[in-house]
Protein backbone atom coordinates (compact mmCIF):
# COMPACT_ATOMS: atom_id res chain seq x y z
CA UNK A 1 0.00 0.00 0.00
CA UNK A 2 1.25 3.44 -1.20
CA UNK A 3 1.95 5.56 1.93
CA UNK A 4 3.47 8.72 0.53
CA UNK A 5 0.33 10.28 1.58
CA UNK A 6 1.66 9.90 4.91
CA UNK A 7 4.56 12.48 4.56
CA UNK A 8 1.98 14.94 3.19
CA UNK A 9 -0.02 15.03 6.32
CA UNK A 10 2.91 15.42 8.09
CA UNK A 11 4.29 17.91 6.54
CA UNK A 12 0.63 20.07 6.71
CA UNK A 13 0.69 19.19 10.31
CA UNK A 14 4.17 21.33 10.46
CA UNK A 15 3.40 23.68 8.78
CA UNK A 16 -0.01 24.50 10.38
CA UNK A 17 1.55 24.22 13.67
CA UNK A 18 4.31 26.87 12.52
CA UNK A 19 1.78 29.25 11.85
CA UNK A 20 0.02 29.14 15.31
CA UNK A 21 3.88 29.09 16.62
CA UNK A 22 4.19 32.38 15.24
CA UNK A 23 0.76 33.35 15.62
CA UNK A 24 0.41 32.77 18.82
CA UNK A 25 4.28 33.47 20.11
CA UNK A 26 4.51 37.19 18.34
CA UNK A 27 0.99 38.00 17.16
CA UNK A 28 2.43 38.15 13.58
CA UNK A 29 0.63 36.08 10.32
CA UNK A 30 2.92 33.39 8.70
CA UNK A 31 2.81 35.12 5.50
CA UNK A 32 6.11 34.96 3.92
CA UNK A 33 5.56 37.13 0.93
CA UNK A 34 4.59 39.56 3.52
CA UNK A 35 7.66 39.01 5.81
CA UNK A 36 10.17 38.54 2.83
CA UNK A 37 8.40 41.92 1.43
CA UNK A 38 8.79 43.78 4.85
CA UNK A 39 12.65 43.18 4.89
CA UNK A 40 12.89 43.71 0.83
CA UNK A 41 11.05 47.48 1.08
CA UNK A 42 12.13 48.15 4.95
CA UNK A 43 8.78 48.89 5.94
CA UNK A 44 8.40 45.20 7.88
CA UNK A 45 7.80 46.16 11.95
CA UNK A 46 10.49 43.64 13.55
CA UNK A 47 13.17 42.88 11.27
CA UNK A 48 15.05 40.82 13.45
CA UNK A 49 11.92 38.12 14.33
CA UNK A 50 11.21 38.34 10.63
CA UNK A 51 15.16 37.73 9.80
CA UNK A 52 15.11 34.43 12.67
CA UNK A 53 11.97 33.39 10.63
CA UNK A 54 13.81 33.00 7.68
CA UNK A 55 16.96 31.80 8.98
CA UNK A 56 14.62 28.65 10.07
CA UNK A 57 12.76 28.18 7.01
CA UNK A 58 15.62 28.31 4.78
CA UNK A 59 18.20 26.74 6.74
CA UNK A 60 15.94 23.34 7.85
CA UNK A 61 15.43 21.86 4.51
CA UNK A 62 19.15 23.15 3.91
CA UNK A 63 20.54 20.54 6.78
CA UNK A 64 17.90 17.97 6.20
CA UNK A 65 19.45 17.43 3.22
CA UNK A 66 23.10 17.83 4.36
CA UNK A 67 21.72 15.13 6.65
CA UNK A 68 20.67 12.59 3.83
CA UNK A 69 17.01 13.29 3.56
CA UNK A 70 17.23 13.92 -0.39
CA UNK A 71 14.31 15.51 -2.19
CA UNK A 72 14.67 15.20 -5.87
CA UNK A 73 14.25 19.03 -6.52
CA UNK A 74 14.40 19.54 -10.66
CA UNK A 75 15.34 23.29 -10.85
CA UNK A 76 16.12 25.18 -14.51
CA UNK A 77 19.31 25.94 -15.48
CA UNK A 78 18.34 28.62 -17.78
CA UNK A 79 18.37 31.70 -15.51
CA UNK A 80 16.01 33.68 -17.39
CA UNK A 81 13.15 31.57 -16.37
CA UNK A 82 13.77 31.62 -12.94
CA UNK A 83 14.13 35.06 -12.81
CA UNK A 84 10.73 35.72 -14.85
CA UNK A 85 8.96 32.96 -12.71
CA UNK A 86 10.13 35.18 -8.83
CA UNK A 87 9.23 38.55 -10.43
CA UNK A 88 6.07 36.73 -11.45
CA UNK A 89 5.76 35.06 -8.21
CA UNK A 90 6.50 38.34 -6.13
CA UNK A 91 4.33 40.76 -8.22
CA UNK A 92 1.36 38.33 -8.46
CA UNK A 93 1.59 38.21 -3.98
CA UNK A 94 1.67 41.78 -4.13
CA UNK A 95 -1.36 41.89 -6.22
CA UNK A 96 -3.28 39.56 -3.69
CA UNK A 97 -1.71 41.41 -0.98
CA UNK A 98 -0.55 37.65 0.68
CA UNK A 99 0.74 34.18 -1.03
CA UNK A 100 0.04 30.59 -0.08
CA UNK A 101 1.20 30.73 3.46
CA UNK A 102 -0.79 33.89 4.64
CA UNK A 103 -3.87 33.01 2.61
CA UNK A 104 -4.06 29.59 2.47
CA UNK A 105 -2.73 28.04 5.66
CA UNK A 106 -3.35 31.22 8.43
CA UNK A 107 -6.68 32.52 6.32
CA UNK A 108 -8.18 29.76 5.65
CA UNK A 109 -7.30 28.45 8.99
CA UNK A 110 -8.87 31.54 10.09
CA UNK A 111 -12.09 31.24 8.38
CA UNK A 112 -11.24 34.30 6.18
CA UNK A 113 -13.37 34.77 3.25
CA UNK A 114 -10.49 36.26 1.65
CA UNK A 115 -8.28 33.94 2.51
CA UNK A 116 -10.26 31.69 0.64
CA UNK A 117 -10.79 33.63 -2.05
CA UNK A 118 -7.17 34.15 -2.99
CA UNK A 119 -6.59 30.34 -2.39
CA UNK A 120 -9.22 29.52 -5.14
CA UNK A 121 -7.96 31.93 -7.22
CA UNK A 122 -4.43 30.95 -6.74
CA UNK A 123 -4.69 27.38 -6.82
CA UNK A 124 -6.97 27.70 -9.76
CA UNK A 125 -4.73 30.19 -11.61
CA UNK A 126 -1.45 27.70 -11.10
CA UNK A 127 -3.47 24.55 -12.77
CA UNK A 128 -4.59 26.45 -15.38
CA UNK A 129 -1.27 27.55 -16.20
CA UNK A 130 0.85 24.51 -15.45
CA UNK A 131 -2.80 22.70 -18.17
CA UNK A 132 -1.67 25.51 -20.60
CA UNK A 133 2.09 24.76 -20.50
CA UNK A 134 2.05 20.87 -20.82
CA UNK A 135 -0.62 21.12 -23.58
CA UNK A 136 1.18 24.12 -25.48
CA UNK A 137 4.72 23.82 -25.00
CA UNK A 138 4.60 20.46 -23.45
CA UNK A 139 6.66 21.47 -19.88
CA UNK B 1 11.55 35.17 23.06
CA UNK B 2 10.00 36.21 19.69
CA UNK B 3 13.01 35.87 18.06
CA UNK B 4 13.14 32.45 18.82
CA UNK B 5 9.77 31.66 18.42
CA UNK B 6 10.24 33.45 15.18
CA UNK B 7 13.05 30.66 14.18
CA UNK B 8 11.17 27.56 15.70
CA UNK B 9 8.30 28.76 13.31
CA UNK B 10 10.76 29.09 9.98
CA UNK B 11 12.00 25.45 11.13
CA UNK B 12 8.62 23.98 11.20
CA UNK B 13 7.51 25.62 7.88
CA UNK B 14 10.89 24.89 5.84
CA UNK B 15 11.00 21.08 7.41
CA UNK B 16 7.32 20.81 6.77
CA UNK B 17 7.75 22.00 3.49
CA UNK B 18 11.00 19.48 3.47
CA UNK B 19 8.67 16.17 4.42
CA UNK B 20 5.94 16.62 2.42
CA UNK B 21 8.29 16.68 -0.44
CA UNK B 22 6.74 20.13 -1.45
CA UNK B 23 10.22 21.51 -2.02
CA UNK B 24 10.04 18.56 -5.42
CA UNK B 25 9.07 20.95 -8.19
CA UNK B 26 8.23 17.63 -9.98
CA UNK B 27 5.36 16.68 -7.10
CA UNK B 28 4.07 20.35 -6.86
CA UNK B 29 3.49 20.14 -10.74
CA UNK B 30 1.48 16.90 -10.50
CA UNK B 31 -0.58 18.67 -7.56
CA UNK B 32 -1.17 21.65 -9.89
Amino acid sequence: MELSWIYGLIGGLMIGCAGAVLLLGTGRIMGASGLVGGLVDGTGRDRGTTAAFLVGLIGTPAMMTGLGWQVDTQVTTQLWLLILGGLAVGIGTRFANGCTSGHGVCGMSRLSVRGFAATLAYIGAGALTVTALRAGLGL
Amino acid sequence: MRALLALISGALFGAGLHVSGMTDTARVRGFL
